[in-house]
């Protein structure tokens, strides 16, 4: 068999679990299969950054540094918020990304598509599925939406509810001071009698400071969202 | 981007939707460029074209995308003949084909529902790594003439001070005969005779002529050895040297010497094309690789193959006088080449799950380190690679090894014993006065021409032109054979 993602060929073993069809059998092997590290053990339980992987000086009690911030900035004290990812952005992470949104390799979303479902149906709470957008222009760039197409796994019908205004510059090369504090991070909602009272679970693909999907929580809890949350792909170390 | 096709004098045109319609009726509705099917405009030589725009794109086959030029700028081109648009991906009847990289496995696809065309849009894995090649996403081409500055007359560009011996000397002739009258060219010569050299009076004849040269290589490793060589002969020439993660981007160079992959954004942009190691596994193995010298090249291009294991498909080209030849079986320094001693080790395998050499190649590899003789060792596999590294003490390298580079130059220099590699090795890598062995000669990845290629690395230089080759196996096989087979032929020839 031929891994999907380096070409390598591979020994198939197969494990009962794929013999008997309850596990699709894996298009990745075992080599690229283990760069990839699932989040676990001890969590801030805001951000669901992993302590184990973090400088200790970064917690405090159960919560990183990077949450207090946004805890003591009154802006955003008196707002539930909470994050959860599956997988760790570590190097392997950020080349998987590189080729699935800046080269633009749709696949890419097979080939985590398992471990992804299971951790919906660990985190599913019958919540309203918003995909965070892309602007216009970037949409076209890259021809697909990777947050539509991760929400797209979990649920029928993503509810496609929030707008992104045209960014200046990509937010993958900012600092973190220039992405908390841009003012282009607003998003604009296309229907607002959708979000009222609802609890509403974005979808996104990697939680670097949680600016992008903060601010997204903002405009739908400015349009009487009742709780908002997030589930990533990868959390950024 | 999506198209609608119109038509103009019975021909069939396509027009993007970004533009006007300027009252034009389209025989299509718009969509990805694959679904459509068009001809070409014809050539206006009244046309004031965009020079910015011939410079960026002669001699290249690249995506829309990759072009920062305006939709309008680059359509009036378009109409007038000097770009030409075609599919990056083609369905036939059986599947798809990339244009750019000529795949056609279908698992090598793949499709997703696309915001540009609206429509299921399928595109290339196999190259999406310079960018993605999809059903909407067009291939640009120019088709007027081309104009590059850095390609020059060279009246007298070569400085060389080196003698040919007389077989080089032949070879060189054929080679610079080729060049002239623009055929093809085999150079078949044993490994250690001195190929750069013979290349040098036919380059240099090329240069004079102003003529635009590749020199397409399998390895990184051959480029890399291979660009400061022909920059120290020819010091007036414009040289670059393109291969995955490299810096420069000169890519206007009258000289270019590229890995074959860089090649697949050329197109029509050379009057010679040298294929140094035409064998190499890249090269037999991966029709892409073929495809993309063969387009990088112009029509009437001479092409020179240089090897030193040509394939059954070459050889019948020869013997059939499709193909000329001419063979080189003696090194330059005229000794004879190291025949492979076969060594039977048992189940290497096994020894090394327990942490152990087989004794024959422990002794062989001991008294080595012990008398401060070099040695390359080659092994089947990275993971082996990395048990007899950690037994023997000694560094790997292998391809996916960033510090590869580093530690072939510090081999070099003496600064390590030996090194453990796998295939990558094999070709090119000059190391004066080293004795190589293979761990595992039976394993299918060693063929006659790998075999060949590595024994090739032994006695090369002149004060040096012995050393050992010992091939340790569990099972001789037909390749090994025929690779000392091979040896001891170009020895008896010489």
């Amino acid at each position: 068999m031929r891994c999907r993602w380096c070409g390598q060929f591979y020994r198939e073993a197969l494990s009962w679990s794929e013999i008997f069809g309850v596990k699709e059998q894996d298009l990745l092997c075992g080599k690229c299969r283990q760069s990839l590290t699932f989040i676990s053990g001890e969590i801030c339980r805001v951000c669901g950054r992993m302590r184990e992987l973090t400088d200790p000086s970064y917690f405090q009690k159960e919560i990183c540094v990077d949450c207090l911030r946004w805890e003591e900035d009154e802006n955003w004290r008196n707002e539930f918020f909470q994050n959860r990812s599956l997988y760790v952005y570590n190097e392997a992470m950020k080349q998987f990304m590189i080729r699935f949104k800046f080269r633009g390799d749709a696949a890419f979303a097979d080939l985590i598509k398992f471990d992804w479902k299971r951790f919906w149906r660990k985190h599913d709470a019958n919540e309203l599925v918003v995909p965070i957008p892309l602007s216009e222009e970037r949409l076209y760039e890259r021809g697909f939406n990777q947050s539509l197409i991760l929400a797209q796994m979990l649920t029928d019908d993503p509810a496609d509810l929030l707008i992104r205004p045209h960014p200046i510059e990509k937010q993958s090369k900012k600092t973190r001071k220039e992405r908390v504090n841009s003012g282009q991070q607003r998003f604009e909602l296309k229907d607002e009698a959708a979000v009222k009272d609802k609890e509403i679970v974005l979808i996104d693909d990697i939680y670097t400071t949680g600016t992008t999907v903060r601010n997204a929580a903002k405009t739908l809890y400015q349009h009487g969202a009742r709780r908002v949350r997030s589930l990533t792909l990868a959390r950024a170390v | 981007m999506r198209f609608a096709v119109f038509s103009s004098s019975g021909r069939r045109y396509l027009h993007p939707e970004a533009l006007p319609a300027q009252g034009r009726t389209f025989l299509s509705s718009f969509t990805a460029i694959a679904k459509l099917s068009f001809d070409e405009p014809p050539l206006n030589q009244q046309f004031h074209f965009s020079d910015s725009l011939q410079r960026a794109l002669q001699g290249k086959l690249l995506l829309l995308d990759e072009l920062p030029f305006s939709i309008e700028v680059l359509h009036t081109h378009y109409l007038h003949g000097y770009i030409g648009l075609m599919k990056s991906i083609a369905k036939l009847h059986n599947g798809y084909v990339c244009q750019r990289c000529g795949n056609d496995e279908p698992h090598e696809f793949a499709a997703f529902s696309c915001a540009r065309c609206g429509e299921t849009c399928t595109y290339c894995r196999k190259c999406i790594m310079m960018g993605r090649a999809s059903e909407c996403q067009p291939l640009v081409f120019w088709r007027g003439h081309q104009s590059i500055p850095a390609i020059q007359k060279h009246r007298n560009p070569l400085r060389w001070e080196g003698d040919l011996s007389p077989e080089q000397a032949q070879a060189a002739h054929a080679v610079a005969n080729a060049i002239e009258q623009r055929r093809r060219q085999l150079v078949w010569a044993v490994c250690g005779s001195g190929k750069t050299e013979l290349l040098f009076p036919g380059l240099a004849l090329a240069f004079q002529q102003g003529l635009r040269v590749c020199i397409a290589t399998p390895r990184v490793d051959v480029a890399l050895e291979l660009e400061p060589r022909l920059r120290a002969v020819f010091p007036m020439l414009s040289i670059a040297a393109l291969y995955g993660g490299s810096k420069q981007k000169s890519e206007e160079s009258q000289l270019i010497v590229s890995t074959a992959h860089q090649l697949l954004r050329f197109r029509d942009a050379f009057d010679v094309m040298v294929i140094d190691e035409v064998d190499a596994f890249p090269y037999s193995f991966d029709p892409m690789l073929a495809l993309a010298v063969e387009r990088a090249a112009k029509k009437e291009a001479a092409v020179i193959f240089l090897t030193a294991t040509p394939n059954e498909e070459m050889k019948r080209q020869v013997k059939t006088g499709v193909l000329p030849a001419v063979k080189i079986p003696v090194r330059y320094h005229r000794r004879p080449l190291p025949v492979p001693e076969f060594v039977w080790c048992g189940n290497w395998e096994k020894r090394l799950q327990k942490r152990k050499l087989p004794n024959v190649v422990n002794h062989w590899c001991l008294q080595r380190l012990n008398r401060n003789q070099p040695f390359l060792l080659f092994v089947p596999s990275v993971s082996t690679a990395e048990q007899v590294k950690s037994i023997l003490g000694v560094p790997a390298a292998y391809a996916d090894d960033p510090e590869r580079k580093e530690k072939v130059e510090k081999f070099r220099r003496g600064e390590i014993p030996a090194i453990v590699t796998t295939t990558i090795l094999e070709r090119g890598v000059t190391i004066p006065r080293i004795d190589v062995a293979v761990l595992g000669a039976e394993h299918n990845i060693f063929t006659e021409s790998a075999l060949v290629q590595i024994a090739g690395r032994v006695g090369r230089s002149a004060e040096a032109p012995d050393g050992d080759v010992a091939f340790f196996h569990f099972g001789k096989t037909k390749a090994m054979a025929a690779a000392r087979r091979h040896i001891m032929e170009m020895n008896e020839q010489a």
